[in-house]
């Protein structure tokens, strides 16, 4: 399947990285291993790992899951990306409810539905921590 | 001694502060298990920040109270609705659904909590008579021992990956690789810190679970569009009948044997042991023709032993620090958090706090037992929540509870990182149990490995000739190779499976 031989081929590169990087590491001293052993290990196992996945890949045209799918994410993502850069510069009470209000818009809520979720779920994470556990919020 | 340990544990938990924690867990457990894109998983993970505040009974009280009440709700939906709402209640559904549908849902949804109950009672007894004999034994490991059995532990989590061996296996190397992440704990090198000071710690523990659990699973929810309003039928009678009562219990008992067996292996949690148990009713029962069509029987064992797999989950967790599902691999965080090290030295160090976790168990199987009778028609009706609003919910209690923990920034990053990574193997078909078992178990394996190698003066033999290496690693093969036998012998016999 075609997904299988990206994730084969990614976790190859992963394995081969962390080999080749975890190389550069100090040597040990005496009998005591080095700091790179370990991860040198686990790229040598993951690269064997990813090229046995890669050898079962039998259709490369069959498709697992419906194109588009993690597409649909885009817009999610980009807004939680930016509500957390925003988090440490605007008020919590103001970016959540933002946020909340256009992620719940982008859901399908009718406007006055989701003002009023995003209200009641930023309201309550204050209540929760800010006055309940004494996390300072932003 | 020993009786004054025990007195000492059930003090600590019966303060009211302490009960009201766990009455709050309990609930909230529910509410995650029953609503279906919230998983027991996710409650423990995005409300482990929450138990930061409080002592550690009371922490401990919440967060064991949302795993004991998430997996019998999560029978609710997969009896009302077909739509399992934790792993573990897979099975429930089979016959849930269709007694349900055929007149009788609220007798589906009693058997599940009562049954649910017996299990987690069953395996608490289990807990407390096997957990200290195991842990005094764990006592002994050295750690070529300790190596061993996380190599063990993360061979099994890829084993029972069900059909995704080499993607389990690479799952946990994942996990493995980013356990290395931070100063080396032996010659405090810095590596695949990139330069920036804040991984120096290491990928921080708690919100990587929030991610990979919350965040992740709604991410991946969003992206298959799953189902937005749902509509479960009114419920009638409630409690089973003295002949219906009669003919599950043996059902029950058997799949609370199965259950807490199967949770007691590593990484083998309630849905496995569900369908394992809900087979072997079947093979035993006088009416096998009934299974999948609403039998009571079939309901009652694979209840029984989803339940009974938390006790059998937690003892391998607490007797020797390796997570028997993924809540309990949850809990181990939160443990560590609250400065408890789950191992044998906890059963030689904290015996009141152990006492304690048990009591807490056995007082949460009650609460559900009550929740699950008195509770089903509220939970039912909570059902009718629209997923857009859990899933803002969710999002903002993991991002607020990441940041929470350490008042750094950083850490919601972690958490949003954890979250695609989550998300990326939930559509990709990498399972994320042995990823997180991977973190778990890494820094113990590398320190186990690399202390064996000094004291084998770098003689990697010298530490296979130890014989509980031997046969530790045996077993880690054979639970490697098992799942490519079954499939050799499938296509050579061509056998059905029961229920796939």
């Amino acid at each position: 399947m075609r997904s299988d031989a990206a994730v084969a081929f990614l976790f190859l590169l992963l394995g081969a990285w962390l080999w080749w990087s975890a190389g550069a590491f100090p040597p040990g001293v005496g009998t005591l291993p080095g700091p790179g052993l370990f991860p040198r290990v686990i790229g040598a196992l993951m690269a064997l790992l990813a090229l046995a996945l890669l050898a079962q890949v039998r259709s490369p045209a069959e498709e697992e899951r419906p194109p588009g799918e993690l597409r649909r994410l885009a817009v999610p993502l980009t807004l939680l990306g930016a509500y957390l850069a925003l988090w440490p510069s605007l008020p919590f009470l103001l970016s959540t409810g933002l946020f909340l209000t256009i992620f719940l818009r982008w859901l399908g809520e009718r406007w006055i539905t989701a003002l009023v979720v995003a209200a009641a779920v930023s309201i309550s994470a204050v209540a929760a921590f800010q006055y309940g556990l004494r996390v300072s919020l932003p | 001694m020993m009786g004054g340990e025990i007195a000492a544990g059930l003090w600590a938990v019966l303060a009211w502060d302490v009960l009201l924690f766990l009455v709050a867990g309990v609930l909230l457990g529910a509410v995650f298990g029953a609503l279906p894109g919230l998983t027991a998983t996710m409650g423990v993970a995005v409300l482990t920040p929450l138990s930061f505040w409080v002592s550690t009974e009371k922490g401990l009280a919440m967060l064991i109270g949302i795993y004991c009440g998430a997996i019998p709700a999560g029978g609710i939906p997969a009896v009302l609705l077909n739509i399992p709402g934790t792993p573990a209640s897979i099975a429930a559904a089979w016959d849930g659904y269709p007694l349900a549908r055929s007149g009788r849902p609220g007798l589906a949804l009693g058997v599940n909590a009562l049954f649910g109950c017996l299990g987690q009672l069953a395996s608490i007894v289990f807990l407390a008579l096997a957990a200290f004999p195991i842990a005094s034994f764990g006592l002994r490991f050295g750690p070529p021992e300790y190596f061993a059995l996380a190599l063990f532990g993360i061979s099994l989590m890829a084993g029972v990956s069900r059909g995704r061996v080499l993607k389990g296996l690479l799952g946990g190397m994942l996990g493995l690789a980013l356990a290395t992440i931070g100063l080396d704990p032996m010659t405090a090198y810095p590596r695949f810190t990139f330069g920036s000071p804040e991984l120096l710690d290491g990928v921080a523990f708690v919100p990587a679970m929030i991610g990979l659990f919350g965040l992740g699973e709604v991410l991946s929810r969003m992206a298959e569009r799953a189902a937005a309003s749902l509509a479960p039928p009114v419920l009638r009678r409630i409690r089973p009948e003295w002949s219906e009562l009669r003919r599950m219990a043996a059902p029950a008992l058997m799949g609370s044997g199965v259950g807490t067996l199967v949770g007691a292996v590593p990484a083998a949690g309630g849905d496995i042991a569900a369908v394992i148990a809900w087979e072997q009713a079947r093979r035993l029962s006088r009416r096998p023709e009934e299974f999948g069509k609403g039998s009571v029987e079939g309901l009652a064992a694979s209840a029984a032993a989803a339940n009974a797999a938390i006790g059998g989950a937690m003892t391998t967790m607490l007797t020797l620090g390796i997570p028997g599902d993924a809540p309990s691999a949850v809990l181990i965080g939160a443990l560590l958090i609250h400065g408890v090290q789950p191992g044998p030295l906890l059963f030689r160090d904290h015996r009141p706090l152990v006492y304690s976790i048990i009591f807490l168990m056995l007082m949460a199987a009650l609460l559900i037992l009550v929740l699950g009778l008195a509770g089903a028609r509220p939970l039912a009706r909570a059902l009718r929540i629209p997923e857009a609003w859990l899933w803002a919910g969710v999002i903002v209690l993991a991002v607020v509870g990441s940041y929470a923990l350490n008042n750094s920034v950083g850490d919601i990053w972690v958490m949003f990182g954890a979250g695609i990574l989550g998300l990326l193997c939930r559509r990709t078909g990498v399972p994320v149990g042995p990823l997180v078992l991977g973190l778990i178990l890494g820094p113990m394996m590398e320190a186990n490995l690399r202390r064996a190698l000094i004291l084998s003066r770098g003689d990697w033999w010298a530490i296979l000739a130890r014989p509980l290496v031997l046969v530790l690693v045996a077993a880690a093969v054979a639970s490697l190779t098992w799942p490519l036998v079954q499939a050799l012998r499938r296509r050579a016999y061509s056998v059905p499976s029961a229920r796939d």
